[in-house]
């Protein structure tokens, strides 16, 4: 009896410790972007990454009872590198674009792109060649002495990767992230020539010097347009040096500048949400590359979106990606534990309907189930918060925005073309749909002036402002306390978006409440969309009052997880 | 203990004594147990010793060891306070960590290794050893329950854009069990319909088990005796559609039995009287005649079409010995897609073996067989024999990941005296089983099967 007490006891000690809801003003995280000393570049060891990820990461999980605290009283870590508004800063790992502000269409259009890509009038001397595997790949320099990677469309599904590469690329970027400059080009093989010196492995093994024999076996295997151009993704060389790959967690011990655990950055947990969006199933850390910048710093891309999409690089994505990992225990369970009547969601529906589009459908696309490639430590412990901001800047692109970057992959049947934007659309949407579910849509809080003057707080509904809910099917309900003193209950707002800021002072001064040491007003907005019987888990809103008394200033904000 | 060592320790233990402290009095200031005030006192205490502890010892050796507080901007300091466990969480978990300690050193270890692989580019390495670069010639691995493990050697395009010369050796060393055959097949004759086969092979089988002859004979009387084979072989396909084949064969069979290595002995048992073929090195001469056809849509998983098979052979003792008898064998295997690749394999076989003239004999080795992973896989190999042999077998796969299927199956069968007179429903022996199959668009690589019967319960691995 006693034991039992004292396990309550603690428990409900250590809960102390963990949940807060209490407004923290830390200092942003040290600039990242500080000239430091290269670090040592490195090579990712993909099979004892893959072991780490898929065996020894989870005993550690399974074993961390502080987690599973953590699980059990909904609190669990959260994001470092936030601002008090849930927001996160600029850094070397990524800019605040467009879920920030709204990008015009020729940004999107150009996405990172500084130039034109190589000219494909002059001769592209090829440096380096691929001719293993299914897809080979050269690495060119064109006129200007840059250096390109060029990659192809696999043989029989023409504009698949480069496509899909080109589409992604935009997107990801104006989501925020670091990404190479890629251009889709169509080039004549021609203007190719073979450098001095290359070395490559013919099919004997032997590893000798390329020559244009070599070349023009290789183009034979490459799948070209009618008039016998032949289509790429141009991949300029980043600037800098090339440090290898970042892991999804802990930090590089060698980067002075790198001092947030990597699973703990938000852009990497929300990434989880974006890159189900764009079916970029291939999150693991070998398709990341840290570039030492010419400025001094380590800055932190993604790379290789040829397998997105519809598209998983040499083939189109089979049906099963993204839907059930290799050994789904679950799946494997409901097929053979039923003998095979149950069908898997991906089973229904295999078909390809346009070649260079590949596989990528919506009807089930299920956010919150879709399966990388492998475990990937910052999405295994990404939060609500983290997902309502992933997705918070999926919905942030608008059909025009995303119609602009399907136009950038050039696809030569219109409906093919139609079918990828209404598909991206879609899963958008779905996205929208249950995140703004999951967390209240209630964001871009900010204070106005009323028409007479007066102040008041008011926000944005992001599901009505992206179509997804009509302003009539909503309802807002507000609590406010005054330095801890319920001042107001479960006023209804309506689908009022402001809340008059006078009145609740008035209210505030009849009230004899000391000073907390926080902030003075802690304002409670949930939201009830008609459908729905509960209100929805609250967004606190911190505002203090200036030194003159009648001057409120927003602090911050707090999502309930 | 050197200087240095001392100091190391001494550090540890003061740094040991203050972080204890500190831990006593972060527990105290968030009340998170009522502590005495007289601990916290002696916490202090501690905490004023542990101190000075370190900076006298560490002003006594080098300056690698003395103490420097971290710096309020450096990246150590920023790597502490944006940590993702919290102090409480680090006490919390410790259980737990320490349990799972030996499981994460094991699998760590596993990652070296399976790294070390990876870096050395290992696999790669041996590949492009045995292996030509254009795939025709190479080395794979084979395993099977009944051939042990070994290799075969190929090279494939010798003299034609068909043929495939391979050496295969299989073996197990624990047993004494060896195989080996120079096997050169489907060399096409210029260009014309007719394919010429070849193949030598020697086999000793030490461990060869024989069960009694009939459908009602015992577990319990099982024996064991030691076969040795060689054999020489020659034929010609005629392919006179892409899906069907007459195939010819002249083969001779050198085959001696001895007495095995595990009690007991056939040949403590039987005698030539008894047993035909038991003593006696039989020496044989076979002919044979069939076709077969095959309109499978796929190999490595067919989903549709048919394997039909059907042969008679003449055996013929060249040593004018009584060993003369003939065969007629039958093999029909179905695929039926149904829907959404889940496939069910139909299988009906048959065997009947029948001496020419009344004083002739079979050797019982030759007698046809029941019980073996190509049979009923749930009973022990060679558990049945008889003169006639009928199978039949229905395998549903489910496909459960890209090229790997789940299978479950039931086998039945019985061995006769005479198949068309003796067989009796009855009598059918049954197994079944589960088990997993990795497939290649050209083939079958791996098969796991768990199977059982009234009898036992086994496992069958096939790999190549």
């Amino acid at each position: 009896m006693l034991t039992n007490s004292a396990i309550i006891a603690g428990l409900l000690l250590l809960a102390g410790c963990g949940a807060s809801t209490k407004f923290k003003a830390s200092p942003p995280p040290p600039n990242d972007m500080r000239p430091v000393p290269a670090p040592e570049s490195r090579e990712i060891n993909l099979a004892a990454d893959n072991m780490n990820k898929l065996v020894t990461i989870q005993v550690q999980r399974f074993f961390d009872l502080a987690r599973h605290y953590r699980s059990i009283t909904n609190n669990p870590r959260q994001a470092k590198n936030i601002n008090e508004f849930d927001e996160v800063y600029n850094s070397s790992w990524f800019t605040n674009r467009n879920g920030m502000t709204p990008l015009t269409l020729e940004a999107i259009a150009r996405g990172p792109n500084q130039v034109t890509g190589p000219d494909t009038l002059a001769e592209w001397v090829v440096v380096a060649a691929k001719t293993q595997g299914v897809t080979p790949g050269f690495t060119i320099k064109d006129t200007t002495g840059q250096r390109y990677v060029i990659k192809f469309d696999p043989m029989g599904y023409p504009q698949l990767a480069t496509g899909a590469e080109a589409v992604s690329t935009k997107l990801f970027y104006a989501a925020g992230y670091n990404v190479p400059e890629n251009y889709l080009v169509k080039f004549d093989p021609k203007i190719l020539r073979v450098g001095d010196e290359v070395k490559f492995l013919d099919k004997e093994g032997v590893n000798r010097f390329m020559n244009e024999d070599d070349l023009n076996a290789i183009l034979e295997r490459i799948q070209k347009l009618p008039d016998g151009r032949i289509r790429v993704i141009a991949s300029k060389f980043l600037s800098g040096k090339p440090l290898g790959s970042f892991y999804y967690m802990k930090t590089r011990k060698d980067d002075a500048n790198d001092v947030i655990d990597h699973e703990y950055r938000r852009e990497l947990r929300g990434l989880r949400v974006i890159a189900s969006w764009l079916n970029h199933f291939d999150t693991k850390a070998n398709n990341t590359l840290d570039m030492y910048d010419p400025a001094g710093y380590v800055k932190h891309y993604l790379i290789d979106f040829g397998s997105t999409l519809g598209s998983q690089g040499d083939e189109p994505m089979p049906p099963e990606i993204g839907r059930e990992g290799p050994g789904d225990p679950g799946a494997l369970f409901k097929t053979i534990g039923s003998l095979g009547t149950h069908q898997r969601s991906w089973e229904k529906d295999p078909n390809i309907v346009y070649p260079s589009i590949g596989y990528m459908v919506s009807h089930d696309f299920e956010p919150q189930k879709y399966k990388f490639i492998l475990p990937n430590p910052a999405f295994m412990d990404a939060t609500n918060r983290d997902g309502y901001w992933g997705a918070k800047i999926v919905m942030s692109f608008t059909d025009d925005q995303i119609r602009t970057a399907v136009a950038q992959g050039e696809y030569s049947d219109p409906e093919a073309a139609d079918y990828l934007y209404r598909t991206i659309i879609e899963r958008r949407n779905i996205i929208g749909e249950y995140w703004f579910n999951r967390m209240p849509p209630l964001d871009k809080f900010e204070i106005k002036a009323g028409n007479n003057g007066a102040q008041m707080l008011c926000f944005q509904d992001l599901a009505v402002k992206s179509g997804l809910d009509s302003p009539d099917s909503v309802a807002y309900q507000v609590d406010v306390k005054y330095r801890s003193k319920a001042l107001v209950t479960g006023q209804d707002l309506g689908k009022e978006t402001c809340l008059p800021l006078t009145e609740l002072q008035a209210k505030a001064a009849a009230v004899n409440a000391k000073e907390t040491g926080q902030p003075d007003w802690e304002i409670f907005f949930k939201l009830k969309r008609h459908d729905e019987e509960k209100w929805s888990k609250w967004v606190k809103v911190f505002l203090v009052t200036e030194d003159d008394g009648n001057t409120f200033k927003l602090l911050g904000l707090l999502r309930q997880e | 203990m050197t200087g240095t060592g001392a100091v190391n320790l001494h550090n540890i233990i003061s740094s040991g004594l203050g972080w204890f402290s500190k831990f006593i009095s972060f527990v105290y200031s968030r009340r998170i147990f009522q502590i005495n005030k007289t601990v916290i006192i002696l916490c202090t205490a501690l905490m004023v010793i542990a101190g000075p502890l370190r900076q006298p010892l560490a002003a006594q050796t080098d300056s690698t060891v003395i103490y420097q507080p971290q710096k309020k901007d450096s990246t150590d300091y920023y790597r502490q306070k944006y940590r993702g466990k919290k102090a409480w969480e680090h006490a919390v978990s410790l259980p737990g960590t320490i349990i799972s300690i030996p499981f994460v050193a094991f699998f760590k270890l596993q990652e070296l290794f399976i790294g070390y692989v990876y870096e050395t580019k290992l696999i790669p390495k041996v590949r492009n050893l045995v292996e030509w670069q254009d795939g025709t010639s190479g080395i794979v691995p084979k395993f099977s329950n009944r051939k042990g493990y070994g290799i075969k050697l190929y090279k494939e395009q010798i003299l034609s854009r068909t043929d495939d010369l391979s050496l295969t050796v299989t073996g197990n060393v624990f047993i004494g069990r060896e195989r080996y055959r120079l096997r050169w097949r489907n060399i096409q004759m210029l260009n014309s319909p007719f394919y010429l086969n070849m193949m030598g092979r020697y086999r000793n089988l030490p461990d060869e088990r024989f069960f009694g002859i009939g459908p009602d004979t015992e577990r319990s009387d099982k024996s064991f005796y030691t076969q040795e084979n060689t054999a020489f072989e020659g034929g010609i396909d005629i392919r006179t559609s892409p899906s069907f084949v007459i195939n010819t064969v002249l083969r001779i069979d050198y085959d001696n039995i001895y007495e095995a290595n595990e009690e007991p002995s056939v040949t403590d048992i039987f005698d030539e009287e008894t047993l035909p073929g038991l003593e006696t090195k039989v020496r044989i001469a076979q002919a044979r005649l069939g076709f077969f056809s095959d309109t499978r849509n796929r190999l490595g998983n067919s989903s549709a079409g048919h394997e039909f098979g059907m042969w008679g052979t003449v055996f013929k003792d060249i040593t004018n010995g009584p060993y003369n008898f003939w065969k007629v064998q039958g093999d029909y295997r179905k695929y039926i897609n149904l829907g959404l690749n889940r496939v069910l394999a139909l299988r009906f076989g048959f065997e009947m073996t029948e001496p020419f003239e009344s004083g002739d004999e079979v050797p019982f080795y030759y007698l046809s067989e029941l019980g073996v992973s190509t049979s009923i896989r749930g009973y022990d190999r060679g558990r049945f024999r008889d003169f006639d042999m009928m199978l039949a077998s229905v395998e549903y796969r489910i496909p459960i990941w890209r090229s790997i299927d789940f299978t479950a199956f039931t086998d039945a069968g019985q061995v006769a005296n005479d198949l068309l007179s003796d067989f009796r429903l009855k009598k059918l022996r049954l197994g079944f089983g589960a088990g997993v199959r990795l497939y290649s668009s050209k083939d079958l690589v791996a098969n796991v099967q768990a199977a059982f019967s009234r009898e036992k319960f086994r496992f069958i691995i096939d790999l190549n």
